[in-house]
């Protein structure tokens, strides 16, 4: 008796969450079907992005697949047009009386979805958000030479700077303006996960691994968006992501592979676009042994075939680069070539650094690529294969793409496989990844720290112009990375979506349209 | 028993497998990690612009496709026979504990069994590989750890059945110890039941590791392993068939293979457990 008393209760107790998960799911269908059936015709547009995300708020959360989402929730003080310049958005104007201070306007009448006011308050707060130390937004050191943010008036905004930042409106474009209620009630982690804006689109649901959805904001003060619904997928298998947009299961994805490019193209359901593009490098640990030994560093650098790797692997899709600054980007520059393929030079600078006979190096890799670049694995595997030539051991550690950042963050890492979209301002991606401060994981050096503040407060564009060059220089002597390519990102849509690849990289579907197949 | 044409057939594939992998590096061709890019997705000879230099042709890398298996049966085996042999002495060890012994032991031993019959054996796996990391020994520990319950459920029925007969009683009378019992005595008379149980598992737990490493949780990559081939080329189905049909096509002939042979020794060495006879 007592034996069949147990029987039972194991049962019921393993029976009731699968009953009760089928009943949840049953709740959902029916709540969807209701809402289809009341609104015929719904517009929905799946985005399958290279990765899940881990929150909703770019302030919180460094990722670009959260840029992508948090750039339909809310809005910036300025936007980034097509052709790369600066334009009014929240902010209607601005001027800078001098060097160290900036006066924008707001527009006004402009509300949060949750009905606060978006006024000079909520933007200070915002701002305040990211520079408080408490939060540690990884977008902090975006604002580090911002003194003070005053809100004198409800639509004027001061903010004032310890030095001349000839970089704040490229920052600006990335400060999202949050509710001051709502984030103050929720909580920043809670906020993350379900956050409130004033942009086109509002957070329906998040569910981790699966789905971000959101509705259109009738109400956008822009007007309301062209479609209904705007649901981001993480989908990381590559093949998977093209076989969805070849079935209209998703209308827009991201990072096509090179070799399903042509099949795409010649889809004739499907049409593909293409950005400046994402760099693809190799981050080395550079406060440790072996790696901390420049030459050790160079020697990596040369023993790494990068024009065999875009010609064969990525089809002719990437550039090599010249250390880690993008040809496009104020600075560059042009007399740096990339490190040619020379396996003896890097046998001999081993020599000098008395690793003749190699080291083991752990190399961390996602299994696909993220963001816009692909074939990470196959990279991964070449490189490997090339560093053995100059005796280094290279054990492949294949990461979970979700908690890469975190590990990487932790340290966790010897080598590994980053990325970073092409940018045109050398400030908004060479401070975070090299001034000590932003991002000193791997790498620390108090000379690019000096020139990388100096060229953030230089106003005058020729002065400027020489430090970066001065930088780009430095960087490519020290290098602190394997330095790879820039690989061209390429969006597949579906034929009856309105969509371009977005000049900043940032998704705005506020511009997307669909017409019903 | 390999007057059977089917058993034949599979001690022929098995021992094909078993000595192409203890031969590997005197068999393949090419170095399996060898990677020259200039000669990507080559196909295999018999089509047009195959060469015979790399008869099953090459992956996405340059990397020869025939080494590349040839070298990945080294893998899938040695994970395979290594677990098995774990699982059966853990099962073995505690299906004869538990049958000779009876009474609270048993059912101890019985419901841990039930349990871990419980959980499906990828799910295990996965969930242990995501904590401990990839790498074969772990892989070997999970399988052998996860697969001792269908040896223990044997060997169980088979001591209880064993300590009844004369020849125990005899050797207790004459004042052997329950170890040498069990040890000298059941065990040889059950060896044959669990030799075929071996066999038959050896081709799951091939299965399981390709499902792994095709996940990307097996061994890692550079190193060739049959599943982690079929993933690598999944996404050249269109630009390469050979690159993932073949180590997919070597999968499937082992575990056939494999099955097939267990299938003869079972109609040979266990009559108890054979259908085919009764028929």
């Amino acid at each position: 008796m007592k034996k069949k008393l147990i029987i039972l209760l194991v049962f019921t107790l393993m029976v009731i969450p699968i009953m009760t998960a089928c009943n949840n799911q049953d709740e959902e269908q029916s709540h969807e079907d209701v809402a289809s059936e009341s609104k015929h015709e719904k517009v929905s547009v799946v985005i399958a992005q290279t990765r899940d995300v881990t929150g909703l708020d770019y302030g919180l959360v460094a990722q670009t697949e959260t840029q992508n989402i948090s750039n339909n929730i809310f809005d910036a003080l300025v936007r980034v047009d097509d052709s790369l310049n600066y334009v009014p958005n929240l902010a209607e104007s601005w001027e800078t009386p001098d060097d160290n201070t900036w006066v924008f306007h707001l527009k006004e009448g402009i509300k949060f979805t949750n009905g606060e006011n978006l006024d000079a308050n909520a933007v200070k707060y915002s701002l305040d958000r990211i520079m408080d130390p408490d939060v540690k937004s990884p977008q902090a050191s975006r604002l580090d030479i911002v003194d003070e943010v005053l809100a004198p008036d409800s639509k004027t905004i001061i903010i004032k700077t310890s030095e001349p930042y000839a970089a704040l409106l490229n920052a600006l474009t990335l400060m999202f303006i949050v509710p001051p209620e709502a984030v103050e009630e929720m909580g920043n982690e809670k906020f993350s996960q379900k956050p409130i804006g004033s942009g086109p689109f509002i957070v329906e649901e998040f569910s981790p691994g699966e789905k971000v959805v959101l509705k259109a904001n009738m109400d956008y003060w822009k007007g309301a968006p062209k479609i209904d619904e705007l649901i981001f997928r993480p989908i990381s298998e590559a093949s998977t992501r093209v076989a969805s947009l070849k079935t209209g299961e998703v209308d827009i994805i991201l990072a096509i592979p090179p070799n399903n490019l042509k099949d795409l193209e010649s889809d004739e359901n499907i049409k593909t676009s293409a950005k400046t593009g994402v760099m693809l490098y190799l981050g080395l640990d550079a406060l440790e042994k072996p790696l901390d030994d420049v030459r050790v560093r160079q020697a990596i650098n040369y023993a790494i075939d990068v024009d065999s790797i875009t010609e064969n692997i990525l089809l002719g899709t990437a550039r090599p680069m010249a250390g880690p600054v993008f040809d496009i980007t104020f600075g560059f520059d042009k007399s740096i070539k990339p490190y040619p393929y020379d396996v003896e030079k890097a046998k001999e600078l081993l020599k000098e650094a008395g690793y003749a006979n190699g080291f083991e190096l752990k190399l961390a890799t996602p299994p696909q690529g993220v963001e816009g670049t692909t074939n990470t694995l196959e990279v991964a595997q070449t490189i490997a294969a090339q560093l053995k030539d100059i005796n280094i051991d290279v054990a492949l550690d294949i990461t979970d793409p979700a908690t890469q950042f975190e590990r990487y963050k932790n340290r966790e890492f010897q080598s590994y496989l980053f990325t970073w979209d092409t940018q045109v301002e050398p400030d908004r991606y060479l401070y975070s990844l090299f001034d000590s401060d932003a991002r000193g994981y791997y790498y620390k050096n108090t000379e690019i720290d000096k020139l990388l503040r100096k060229g953030r407060a230089t106003m005058d564009q020729n002065e400027r112009e020489k430090i970066y060059n001065e930088i780009h220089k430095l960087l490519y002597e020290d290098a602190p990375w394997g330095f790879l390519y820039n690989q061209e990102a390429y969006y597949g849509y579906r034929k009856n979506v309105k969509f371009q690849a977005p000049a900043d990289g940032m998704i705005y579907a506020f511009e997307i349209e669909k017409t019903l197949e | 028993m390999l007057k059977k044409k089917s058993a034949l057939i599979g001690f022929v594939i098995t021992i094909f497998v078993l000595l192409m992998a203890l031969f590997a590096p005197y068999v393949a061709p090419h170095d399996p990690e060898y990677i020259d890019l200039g000669m990507k997705l080559n196909p295999p000879f018999w089509c047009q612009g195959g060469s015979f230099s790399y008869l099953l042709g090459t992956d996405s890398l340059g990397r020869d496709v025939l080494s590349r298996i040839i070298y990945g049966s080294q893998k899938s085996l040695f994970v395979s026979f290594a677990s098995t042999i774990i699982s059966s002495i853990i099962g073995v060890t505690l299906g004869m504990v538990s049958g000779f012994y009876g009474g609270k032991v048993d059912s101890i031993i019985s419901r841990l069994g039930d349990i871990q019959l419980a959980f499906p054996l990828i799910l295990l796996s996965i969930a242990v590989i995501a904590v401990l990391g990839t790498s074969t020994l772990n892989l070997i520990v999970v399988f052998g750890i996860s697969n001792w319950v269908v040896y223990a459920k044997v060997t169980r029925g088979a001591v209880l059945s064993a300590k009844e007969k004369e020849y125990v009683e005899a050797a207790r009378s004459i004042g052997c110890s329950n170890f040498s019992i069990l040890v000298l005595h059941i065990l040889p008379n059950i060896f044959a039941s669990l030799i075929v149980i071996a066999t038959l598992s050896l081709a799951g737990i091939i299965i399981s590791e390709s499902s792994l490493s095709f996940l990307g949780l097996g061994v890692p990559p550079p190193k060739p392993t049959w599943g982690g081939m079929l993933s690598e080329g999944r996404q050249y189905i269109y630009d390469g068939w050979w690159v993932a049909t073949f180590p997919g096509l070597s999968i499937a002939m082992t575990v056939l293979g494999v099955n097939l042979f267990g299938d003869g020794l079972r109609d040979a060495y266990d009559p108890k457990l054979s259908v085919s006879k009764l028929k």
